[in-house]
């Protein structure tokens, strides 16, 4: 097997990771807050595709418009009837409240769902891989990538080409300037959490054909999350898609030229020396 | 304005204690029967990445529970279980000192997990309590010597665990595939923790002693997302029989991945129960089938097993698991079950349950001989606590089913190899 071959896997891997750092750096990137809720969110929106393709079996990549429709009023309603309360207090209050979002969402699956996994496994895609040569890609994650890709280069253009992304970023550099021009900046709040939630309702039906979903799985992404969000610039999208490639790609060559229980020191290893380096991200400034 | 943010933050505050506290501490009993109940507390991992295994373990517990209470309990008393919740070996000290603590609970049951097991003895042990194992391998739960420590189910350093795997490999795995064991490359990746280190080290020793051609010897970190690295060592060493000590997600993992990257070995050889476990078996479909699985009870899943002299039988414990959840019992069912009855049938009755010296005594005597258990195991614990008539199982999934395969006297079918021609695959 070739070197290219991990790289290459581990790119995909990394569009995996990357659609869960996407929106947690939208939602930093305009709100600045860290929204430790945004993984378990996601596993909501990861059970309910879970349940709409076992009940009425919509097919996961529709059963994730829905979600990311769904994930997003909650999003915004979050914003509205909380957390803009918490917009102007101390970090550590924000982060508490965020932390306590995300551990009722996850008692609330745990007494809804129990302990259990629930997989998705879709046809035609199931654990196939589509063959380039002597390549191999795997199916549903070359899928994670593309819609990665394509959530985090829309975002952009969105943020830098539309009033309303525009108005987000005002709000985001000064909110009180924003709102002298007749932005609203608790609107513009609740339109970031809200698009957010919604890339993590997307990024959900992505996650859940790959890995069966539990009340932990958000959890589970949140830290390397966190990694990629950082080194991809603080509230930059396509850095943090860029970011999580890297990572990905970092992970999987690491395991395989040296064993994978070395691959998240390296990963953090490589965080480090970001920070010092440029401690601003590889990419300066939001969006 | 500061006062509200105060109260809010308390109020977030107490909703995070309130969210961690709704899943530990819950009693649960059949009070059908008379009598002050008899408290038996259990520490599980309800949550996590091992809550699947945990909440199956539970399970069996309830069934023991159930049929213990529906009997009229023990000599009138009911059984009631106080079930706490610890997800990793820092809650296992928390809820350990908790139980030891209660004045009501004479007695800790619990883990299936080494990492979670190897804490919560110790707590327990030093408070002067009972601590029972059912489900957790690692030779250190029973070794250490602690007083008062007992486990039903096999340690890996149990020579029925480290005789099973050669004699499998020679017995059953050569002649299929037509080849000396010696002649074929393996490879062995374990999930960094307890249990996967312990099982790792285990099989090393073994390789070591039979001259196996071991040509990959990896671990990876137990909460992987991707083990892509992983298997490209595998497939550039040509890695024909694949020996992996997993959970639940690490397993799936291996499984998919192998599929995605066309590692495609003579044997996937799973240890754990990780590789038993109905979400595995729900996550790989079709591709389930062929792998085989070495784990601490038969799966006595086809009725091909002879144990129906044993009262409840097999398949009255299965229909009741069945019954109560929905699924046919897996490992952590089946050992929490068949260790639970082990304390409820062969040691309280003879025991005040009050007093743990009495239980330590009358645990020391029980005196089952093979077969004479749902798990077909026996039981005699030794001078450390642990079962030495504890066995090791192993099955191969055909048509979607864990089907024993060894020891050969009590195999349900032939092992079919290369496991790309099992049944259903």
């Amino acid at each position: 097997m070739t070197l290219l071959q991990i790289a290459l896997s581990g790119l995909l891997v990394g569009g995996v990771y990357a659609i869960v750092a996407v929106g947690i750096s939208l939602v930093f990137g305009v709100m600045r807050i860290v929204n430790f809720a945004h993984g378990d969110l996601m596993m909501w929106g990861m059970y309910l595709v879970a349940l709409l393709f076992g009940t009425i079996g919509l097919y996961p990549y529709l059963g994730g418009l829905v979600a990311g429709i769904l994930l997003g009023v909650v999003g915004w309603l979050l914003a509205r009837v909380l957390l803009n309360r918490f917009m102007s207090a101390d970090h550590s209050l924000q982060i508490v409240v965020t932390l306590a979002i995300a551990l009722i969402l996850q008692a609330l699956a745990r007494l809804v769902f129990g302990g259990d996994r629930i997989a998705v496994t879709i046809e035609p895609f199931g654990t196939s891989s589509i063959a380039i040569g002597d390549l191999r890609l795997s199916s549903v994650r070359l899928a994670a990538f593309l819609v990665a890709a394509a959530t985090a280069v829309a975002l952009s253009i969105y943020l830098k080409r539309t009033w309303s992304g525009r108005a987000l970023r005002a709000v985001s550099e000064d909110p009180g300037a924003a709102r002298a021009l007749g932005i609203s900046p608790e609107r513009m709040y609740a339109l970031a959490l809200g698009l957010g939630t919604g890339v993590a309702g997307i990024g959900a039906a992505m996650l859940v054909t790959i890995y069966p979903v539990e009340p932990e799985i958000g959890t589970q992404f949140m830290l390397i999350s966190f990694v990629i969000v950082v080194l991809g610039g603080l509230g930059n999208v396509v850095g943090a898609l860029v970011a999580g490639l890297v990572v990905g790609v970092v992970e999987a060559v690491t395991g395989y030229l040296w064993g994978q229980s070395y691959a998240q020191a390296v990963v953090f290893a490589l965080f480090l020396l970001v920070l010092v380096v440029r401690p601003k991200g590889l990419f300066r400034g939001a969006y | 304005m500061k006062l509200t943010r105060i109260a809010l933050a308390a109020g977030a505050v107490a909703l995070l204690a309130g969210a961690t506290a709704c899943s530990s501490g819950t009693p649960s009993s059949d009070t059908t029967t008379g009598g002050d109940p008899i408290t038996i507390g259990v520490i599980l991992p309800l949550s996590g990445n091992l809550g699947g295994l945990g909440k199956q373990m539970l399970d069996g517990y309830q069934v023991a529970v159930d049929v213990v209470n529906g009997d009229g309990g023990i000599d009138g008393r009911p059984v009631e279980l106080k079930v706490s919740d610890a997800p990793t070996p820092e809650d296992a000290v928390g809820v350990a000192q908790q139980l030891a603590n209660d004045p009501d609970v004479q007695i800790v049951m619990g883990t299936n997990s080494s990492s979670i097991a190897i804490p919560a003895s110790e707590v327990v042990s030093r408070a002067g309590k009972i601590y029972w194992e059912t489900g957790a391998a690692a030779a250190d739960i029973t070794e250490r010597g602690l007083p008062g420590v007992f486990r039903t189910s096999p340690s890996v350093a149990l020579p029925a665990y480290a005789d099973a795997t050669p004699d499998f490999l020679n017995d059953a795995v050569a002649p299929a595939l037509g080849v000396p064991v010696t002649d074929l490359r393996m490879g062995l990746i374990y999930a960094e923790d307890d249990f996967g280190t312990a099982t790792a080290k285990t099989f090393r020793d073994i390789a070591d002693r039979e001259g196996y051609d071991l040509v990959v010897d990896t671990p990876y970190a137990a909460n992987a997302q991707d083990l892509s690295g992983t298997i490209g060592q595998l497939i550039d060493a040509d890695v024909q029989i694949l020996v992996a000590v997993s959970n639940i997600t690490d397993a799936i993992l291996i499984a998919q991945q192998s599929d995605e990257l066309g590692f495609s070995p003579e044997l996937i050889f799973g240890n754990g129960s990780g590789w038993t476990a109905k979400d595995t078996i729900d996550a790989l479909g079709p591709e389930i089938n062929g792998i085989v699985v070495g784990d601490a009870v038969p799966l006595n899943i086809d009725g091909s097993l002879p144990n129906a002299d044993v009262s409840p039988s097999y398949d009255e414990f299965a229909d009741a698991y069945r019954g109560l959840t929905g699924n046919d019992p897996g490992t952590p069912g089946t050992n929490g079950y068949f260790g639970a009855m082990v304390l409820f049938q062969d040691v309280l009755p003879d025991a005040d349950p009050a007093d743990p010296q009495s239980i330590s005594a009358a645990a020391s005597d029980v005196d089952i001989p093979d077969g004479g258990t749902v798990a077909m195991m026996g039981v005699k614990f030794d001078e450390t606590g642990q079962n030495e008539r504890a066995k090791w199982f192993i099955h191969q999934f055909q048509n979607g089913k864990p089907v024993p395969v060894y020891p050969l006297e009590l195999a349900g079918a032939d092992l079919v190899l290369p496991m790309s021609d099992a049944p259903g695959r």
